[in-house]
Formats: C-alpha cells, structure tokens, sequence
C-alpha cells in the first residue's frame, strides 16, 4: 500500500506492506536513521517521534496510521527549539552512550512546547516514557530545565 | 519484530466499517493500536485483516449535552486527561487517564481502545462501571445501548458481537465527584490493582455510590454489594470499612507476580479509604 507522509517538511512517499511500523519505515524506506529502535516493545521511548505535533512511539504506529500526517524527527535542522534542546543536551551532558538521545530529544520538545512554565515534576513525569540506562537521568532533567530557559526564556520551578 | 501479514482497511465511515466487518469475521478492529499493535509484534496474537477506525470523522470529539457528555471511541487518552470540562465534572475519568501507561502512550491511545481490548488491568474500564457510562454499539444491524456493567464478560472478552463496533461513551452528569487511586510497581506499568471511587453526596450522606476495581479478577468489577451498602449513609469510619470489606468479597484474587491475595486485600481496602477520604497520592 501507498503511505505518504510529511517528514521534517518534506514529503515521502513509498509503497510498504500494512503491517510496516513507522519507526522502519523511517529507518528503512526513508533512511532517516536518527530514529532509533531500543526496546521495540513500548516501553523505552527511544523511537519518539512527533506526529501532529504530538510525542508518539513509532514502533507501536503502523505506517499506515500516519499516512498524510505530518512528522518531526531529530533530523530537522530546520527547528530552531529542537537545536536548542540539543545544545542543551550537549551543554548538560544530557547523554552518554546516546542512544536513547533522539527519544530524549524529541519528547523534551513536546513537553516544552505543552508547558511553557515546566515545573520539575511536570518534566519528571512527562519523561515516564523514555529510558536511559546510563545517566540516572539528573543530567537529562538539567538539560530540559537548560533547554526550557532557552526556548521559554524561564527557569524551571522547583517543585 | 514484525506482525503477521494483514490486510489494511480504513473506512471513511461506520457505515463502511461495518459493511466491511460484515464480510470479514475475523477482521480486527484498530483505534489507537497501544494494545493491539504490542500482541501482533510479539505474535501473542495475528489477524487477517485489520480495520482502522481513525480515518471516520466524528468518532474524536467530546460533547457536552445537556446533563450528559458524549465521548467517541477515538478520543485519546491524553484529550481526556486534560480537558478541563472532563477534569471538572468527572474528575475520577481525568485522574484515570493521568495513571495509564505514560504520556507517548497515552497520546496515541484511546478511550474506546482501552475499554473494548477487555484486559483487566486496563484503568478505564472500572471508570466506566463507576460513572454508570452507556455504550453505544453500531453494526450492519444498526445501533444498539449497552450498560457498561452489561459490557465486561471476562479477560480479553466483552459485550461485543462479530460486527459490531463501540463509537460512543455517554455519561451522565449528576453532580457526583470521584478519585482513581492505582497501585503499580514503577511508572507506566499496568495496575497491581486500581479502584475508581465515585460519590454523589446529599449533605453529609451518599445518594449514590460507583464503585469500579481493575485488575481484581478476570476482567473489570463492579462492587455492586458496596455502592449499595454506601448508598443512604454517611462516610463513617465504620461504614468506609463496612464497605471496604464488601468490596473485597467481590473480587477473584489469586497469588501472583504482584503478590499474594492477602498482600491485594489489604492494599485494596488501603486504597479504597484514601479514594473515599480523597487524599491525594497513591503510595510510591
């Protein structure tokens, strides 16, 4: 079947089988392999992807479910906010062995666009999707709260 | 990991859809796909043909209607947990929604997906039972109201016939407040156990009472012999356990994983009292 969707403002389009998850369609069909698969079973977030502007997993969307939707991955060097998440990550150290990074990335994004007054629970909680097994997570809340001062041009509330 | 091969099919209506699901017994309907997708991965399950409701326009709004909202089945859970309206007049749905999976989840997940996959650790299904929600249920054969106590048959398995499709929620507003408490091992896991406490109050005594478990037996219960003692009395200590002990002779616990029956009784009861007392916070 045909899907055509919208990546990062350009549109693709390629004929894949029904049964297709997004995050290879992404990785495969398209080539854009900043995307990656961890757990492949909903539970790592390292595959985040924003649909409509919303933080979804894409290797629990069929391909066909965002057919003529509209995606951003961490590809987009055209997001001015999703550079400035990633130089927070760079500044904070918001990473390291980095594979969970474009998950990270992409949910930060979301939450900051959601709430332009993040409190650190709300940054906390809207994290619950995505694992890191490396930083014990500090380092990525620092880089959001860094990150959230660069786009939202305020600081964090504690608590 | 890949599914088994299946045919796609997007409808642009109900009508559509059930035509299509008329032909096609086996056919399995998709709303948000957080459930089903995950079981056709792992090959826990496959169908020939999937059926994708997302395209039908109408099935993602919410409408308030007079003393009633009307939700479609495609409302994602994130929708509910943030709409103000729902927050207000059925606080217990909203703090439900907030406890389901975490936030990438519940932004692709549904109402109707969450109450239809009939999984008893799912969270809106004892929301359901507590609010008293209707169901509206179309097929070919037309459209037919079933009570949410009526729609959960066991695990895996509800009111549903081959055909047929949920595409609305109603419930009714009556005044009433309510808390979701869910006790889980760590964050966005399924519930250990789940209870939704709903109470409409005449003065200081219960008019009525909702009470709805999760993950308490085979598939979501209704504490019909609870929210009947409540119903009339006041929110002593002593009717709160009179009542807590009821709930627990509703449920069908067994030994497992998630602890033993002892171990689920008494946190069933805990959770039961600080629902009713509604301090917030389940313990961590």
């Amino acid at each position: 079947m045909m899907v055509t969707v919208k990546i990062n403002g350009k549109e693709y389009s390629k004929d894949v089988e029904p049964r297709t998850l997004l995050a290879t369609f992404i990785r495969d069909d398209i080539g854009l392999t900043g995307t990656h698969i961890g757990c492949d079973t909903t539970n790592c977030g390292a595959c985040t992807v924003l649909m409509d502007g919303r933080a979804v997993k894409s290797c629990t969307v069929l391909a066909a479910q965002a057919d003529g939707h509209e995606l951003e991955t961490i590809e987009n060097e055209a997001d001015k906010e999703l550079s400035m998440v990633k130089e927070s990550f760079i500044e904070e150290n918001g990473l390291q062995c980095g594979f969970c990074t474009p998950g990270m990335i992409m949910t930060s994004l979301y939450m900051l666009r959601k709430n332009k007054n993040p409190s650190e629970d709300y940054i906390k909680n809207s994290l619950a999707g995505n694992l890191c097994r490396c930083t014990g997570y500090v380092s990525i809340i620092n880089s959001i709260k860094n990150a959230n001062e660069k786009i939202n041009g305020k600081k964090a509330v504690v608590k | 990991m890949f599914p088994d091969k299946f045919e796609y099919y997007a409808p642009k209506s109900i009508e559509e859809a059930a035509k299509f699901l008329d032909g096609h017994e086996d056919a399995k309907v998709l709303a948000g796909g957080q459930s089903l997708i995950p079981l056709l991965k792992l090959r826990f399950t496959s169908v020939p043909e999937i059926v994708d409701i997302g395209r039908i326009k109408g099935l993602d709004s919410i409408v308030f209607q007079g003393s009633a909202v009307e939700i479609g089945p495609m409302v994602r859970t994130s929708e509910i947990g943030e709409n103000s309206s729902i927050r207000k007049k059925f606080p217990v749905l909203s703090e439900a929604a907030g406890h389901i999976a975490d936030p990438l989840v519940r932004n692709m997940g549904t109402i109707g997906g969450d109450i239809c996959h009939g999984d008893p650790a799912n969270d809106f299904p004892a929301v359901m039972l507590a609010l008293d929600a209707e169901f509206e249920i179309s097929s070919s054969r037309g459209k037919r109201t079933v009570k949410a106590e009526d729609f959960f048959v066991d695990t895996f398995a509800t009111a549903l016939e081959p055909g047929e499709i949920l595409t609305g929620i109603k419930i009714q507003d009556t005044g009433s407040s309510g808390r979701y408490m869910k006790y889980k091992k760590y964050a966005g896991d399924f519930s250990i156990l789940g209870i939704a406490v709903n109470l409409l109050m005449d003065g200081k005594k219960v008019k009525k009472a909702g009470i709805g478990l999760t993950n308490c037996g085979a598939t979501a219960i209704k504490a019909k012999d609870a929210e009947k003692f409540m119903n009339g009395k006041d929110l002593s200590d002593e009717n709160i356990e009179k009542a807590a002990e009821l709930i627990v002779k509703a449920c069908d616990f067994m030994d497992d994983d998630n602890g033993s029956v002892k171990f689920k009784e008494k946190l069933l009861k805990n959770l039961f009292v600080k629902a009713v007392k509604g301090i917030g916070g389940v313990p961590k």
